[in-house]
């Protein structure tokens, strides 16, 4: 433990200055970011295809051209035209409208799942690792068991005893990702709370909470953001897994996986029923990935040129 | 010009994925490919003599004791180790001599005797006679774990023997039954693989395990059962009737219709059920395929469980039900193999009402019903349906779906619950629906084996209800009880024509279709006639080579 005085600009109540000064410091570091992604080609079209995509459920009703929903049995199966244009499915509903609609429920399924691991893999995970010992014990080796299973398998598994539906579905996807952000989150921790400013702010007696909540996490931000992005991709993957067994969203909902199953059984009369809702699933996923690829690249202080 | 690159770039990547998908593909197949080399192992036997069927079908079979199961695929599978003592001619459900040579009955009807072949051995080995049919008819007699003996002959917990009061070996080659009743159905209904004859040694010996190993004296010989993967008969050379021609029958499992369907284009099975309605055409246009159409003698419907309280529980509500369903544009979802239903009884079956004119689709009509009913403002109910299709509904789910956008018309609010075949009897069975898709392959040719086991209140019994509607009506059940006792068919059908008149009125059901269930096979496959029950023996059936 060093006497000398602290060399790091960090948060020092005494000093309001150094304080204006982090937080310009912090803004450089998101404004340096974004540019790095900007200027990055992959992460960029991951940008692009995350926005169309948000514009895309945002504006459904006006882009989609016909009802999701309706039905036309007679014209079922018809391949795509100008009146459909990627074609009907089996009971003659337009598929590009359902695949519009459809990104209303993927983004909701994304950010909710996501939403749940975060809060409680955040918490979880910086309490293991601030308080350390006992506790650290505790939920790291609850963890370990969560990820012994098969996440897939786990999802089941609670869909299973929670019963079909979309909402448990996204409820099971969640619990599911609780372990990376734990563990991210934890080993994040564990380097911060060393650090002297951590040690300078106990010593003026902040609380626990202060500490945590003030000072450590905000520094986590970073590695939780990256995860966050990447995982939304994979939730979206998962729920439409369970949709394509029959466990997530229930009929008529324009969800993928469940578009998928259902025209599963015309693919070689009708391959376009289940080929562009898994292309939608395809695209989205590889949105989030290229993206969350990008942010990761452009938030590691390491990379700074 | 960055930015373009990176856009071929992804299409470029596009294509790569594209290209190793349809690789899987090719590996699949060549896996096809490797399970097919099999079936050159196969060939070479067939080089040395040797013909083997093989047959693919969705689920496996639950028992091979025939006596405790109602599913088509145990049945199929029994049907080929059993006989009966009187078996039904190749294309209809009069009967012929099996086990059986001549019989002859009392003049009231209470009194059967039969004259049983005295030259067969069971396939363990041991003798036919009288003693054999009598040990299996007071073993169907002891347990309501029978079921077709129940449903059939009127037994219940109370009462195991039914209507058959007793059966007695009063030769070594004849069998008398008495019974309580007369029963006009009697003898189609012993044609039934339900009520094959087992070995009686191999029943002591097994015990419970029977039903692993059974043991007949029809024309093929349980060979290997590989649960979940197939069943393995070989023919039985010593066979009283017709020898099989193949030499071996294997039952394979392949649960996806539509893999089920590759395997027959690439020739690694030979027939198969259950074939989606889409790849009908298909089949028909392949070289190598034929489709042949089973006579239709079956009825899917919607049925709405009147026992339950709530809307369903009127009959006001059930009729507009009846008349907001658009049947035309639901059955167009059977692609070509099914006709319109308006009865519980198809119209092949002598007893038919064609008087009856069916509700037709009026969506004004049925809101004004649903108002008189005080349900102007619609409702919540259930639709439960199955996964996998069966042979009088191709598509269940896609079918509820329709249902369900088409009662949104009337303010009906429908929520689909999908279960698998087997927890969907269970369910349905139990009750626990408000409105379930189901539907009946008639066993023995007669309008009782529909109206009786599918209308009655006597079978309206929650946990094994074969009348899932829960329709219970005095009158109906005293007309299909008469018409069992009654022996002239003239007023028989007088009795069925009455009672479907009732149940039309009551509107228990939404009739859906009767089907010509599809099997594709193989151009080699001669001889083969599907039977209107949904299964029969493969003796007659041949492989060209």
């Amino acid at each position: 433990m060093s006497l000398q005085p602290n060399p790091t600009p960090e948060p020092n109540p005494a000093l309001p200055d150094s304080h204006d000064l982090q937080q310009t410091k912090a803004r450089k570091l998101w404004v340096d970011a974004l540019i790095r992604i900007v200027k990055s080609k992959t992460s960029l079209i991951g940008l692009c295809i995350i926005l169309v995509l948000v514009l895309t459920a945002i504006f459904a009703p006006v882009i989609a051209t016909h009802s999701h929903t309706a039905q036309d049995i007679i014209n079922r199966y018809q391949p795509p035209s100008a009146e459909h244009w990627l074609g009907t499915d089996e009971l003659g509903r337009d598929i590009f409208s359902r695949i519009v609609y459809g990104t209303r429920i993927s983004i909701q399924i994304g950010v909710i799942a996501v939403g749940i691991a975060m809060i409680i893999g955040v918490v979880l995970g910086s309490v293991a690792g601030y308080f350390g010992r006992w506790i650290d014990q505790i939920i790291m080796r609850i963890i370990d068991i969560m990820m012994a299973f098969p996440s897939i398998l786990l999802a089941i598994a609670l869909v299973a005893v929670l019963g079909p539906s979309l909402t448990n579905a996204m409820i099971a996807v969640g619990i599911v990702g609780i372990p990376q952000f734990a563990r991210i989150v934890r080993s994040a921790v564990l380097s911060i709370k060393e650090t002297e400013y951590i040690e300078a702010s106990k010593a003026i007696g902040a609380k626990h909470a202060r500490v945590l909540f003030q000072h450590v996490l905000p520094n986590c931000a970073a590695p939780i953001i990256v995860q966050a992005t990447l995982s939304i991709g994979t939730a979206i993957l998962d729920a439409a897994g369970l949709s394509f067994l029959g466990l997530g969203a229930q009929p008529p909902t324009p969800e993928w996986g469940a578009m998928l199953t259902d025209g599963r059984a015309a693919i070689q009369n009708a391959p376009w029923v289940v080929a562009f809702p898994g292309l939608a699933i395809f695209l989205v996923v590889l949105g989030f990935n290229l993206f969350g690829d990008g942010l990761r690249d452009a938030l590691d202080p390491r990379l700074k040129e | 010009m960055l930015k373009k690159r990176s856009i071929l770039a992804l299409f470029g990547l596009l294509f790569i994925l594209l290209f190793i998908s349809a690789c899987s593909n090719n590996t699949s197949s060549t896996g096809e490919e490797s399970e097919g080399s099999g079936g050159e192992d196969q060939t070479t036997e067939e080089a040395s003599g040797e013909k083997t069927l093989i047959f693919g079908r969705g689920a496996d079979s639950i028992q091979l004791d025939p006596s405790k199961v109602t599913d088509g695929e145990s049945i199929y599978v029994t049907n080929q180790i059993y006989d009966t003592l009187v078996r039904y001619q190749e294309e209809s459900t009069e009967v012929k001599p099996a086990l059986a040579t001549e019989w002859e009955t009392s003049e009231d009807g209470l009194t059967w005797t039969f004259q049983l072949r005295d030259d067969i051995k069971f396939h363990d080995g041991t003798d036919f006679n009288a003693e054999s049919v009598v040990f299996n008819f007071e073993r169907w007699a002891t347990s309501a774990e029978y079921i077709y003996y129940g449903y059939m002959f009127g037994a219940s917990e109370e009462d195991l023997g039914g209507i058959i009061e007793k059966v007695e070996a009063t030769g070594d080659y004849e069998v008398t039954f008495t019974l309580s009743e007369p029963n006009a159905p009697f003898l189609q209904t012993l044609a039934m693989p339900p009520f094959g004859i087992a070995s009686p040694d191999a029943v002591e010996k097994h015990g419970e395990d029977y039903f692993k190993n059974p043991v007949g004296t029809g024309p093929f010989v349980f060979e290997e059962w590989l649960p979940d993967e197939s069943i393995t008969l070989s023919k039985n050379e010593e066979y009283f009737g017709e020898v099989a021609n193949v030499d071996k029958v294997v039952f394979r499992t392949i649960p996806d219709n539509g893999a089920r369907f590759m395997e027959l284009q690439s020739g690694s099975i030979d027939l198969m059920t259950g074939l989606n309605p889409q790849d009908i055409q298909t089949a028909e246009d392949d070289q190598n395929l034929q489709i042949i159409r089973r006579p239709s003698m079956n009825v899917s419907y919607l049925a709405m469980n009147t026992d339950k309280e709530g809307p369903l529980s009127e009959k006001l509500v059930r009729q507009a039900i009846n008349l907001a369903i658009d049947k035309e544009r639901l059955i167009s979802l059977y692609e070509g193999i099914g006709k319109p239903a308006k009865n519980p009884l198809p119209p092949s079956l002598w007893g038919y009402n064609d008087d009856i004119e069916d509700y037709g689709y009026d969506v004004e009509e049925a809101k004004a019903l649903l108002a008189e009913a005080g349900y102007a403002d619609g409702f919540d109910i259930t639709l439960y349906t199955f996964a996998n299709p069966r042979p009088y509904m191709p598509q269940p789910k896609v079918s509820a779906q329709a249902i369900q956008e088409m009662l949104k018309e009337i303010n009906v609010n429908v929520e689909i619950i999908e279960n698998d075949w087997d927890t969907h009897l269970n369910v349905t069975e139990n009750g626990e629906h408000d409105m379930a898709f189901l539907g009946w392959t008639g066993d023995n040719g007669d309008p009782d084996n529909f109206l009786y086991v599918l209308l009655d209140k006597d079978n309206a019994k929650k946990g094994s209800a074969g009348n899932i509607a829960f329709y219970k009506n005095d009158e109906v059940h005293d007309l299909l009880k008469q018409a069992q006792t009654e022996m002239d068919q003239e007023k028989r059908t007088e009795l069925y024509l009455k009672a479907q008149e009732i149940i039309h009125e009551d509107a228990p059901w939404f009739p859906i279709a009767h089907t010509t269930p599809p099997i594709a096979a193989s151009k080699n496959i001669v001889n083969y006639s599907p039977h209107p029950t949904g299964s029969e023996p493969f003796n007659l059936l041949d492989i060209e080579q």
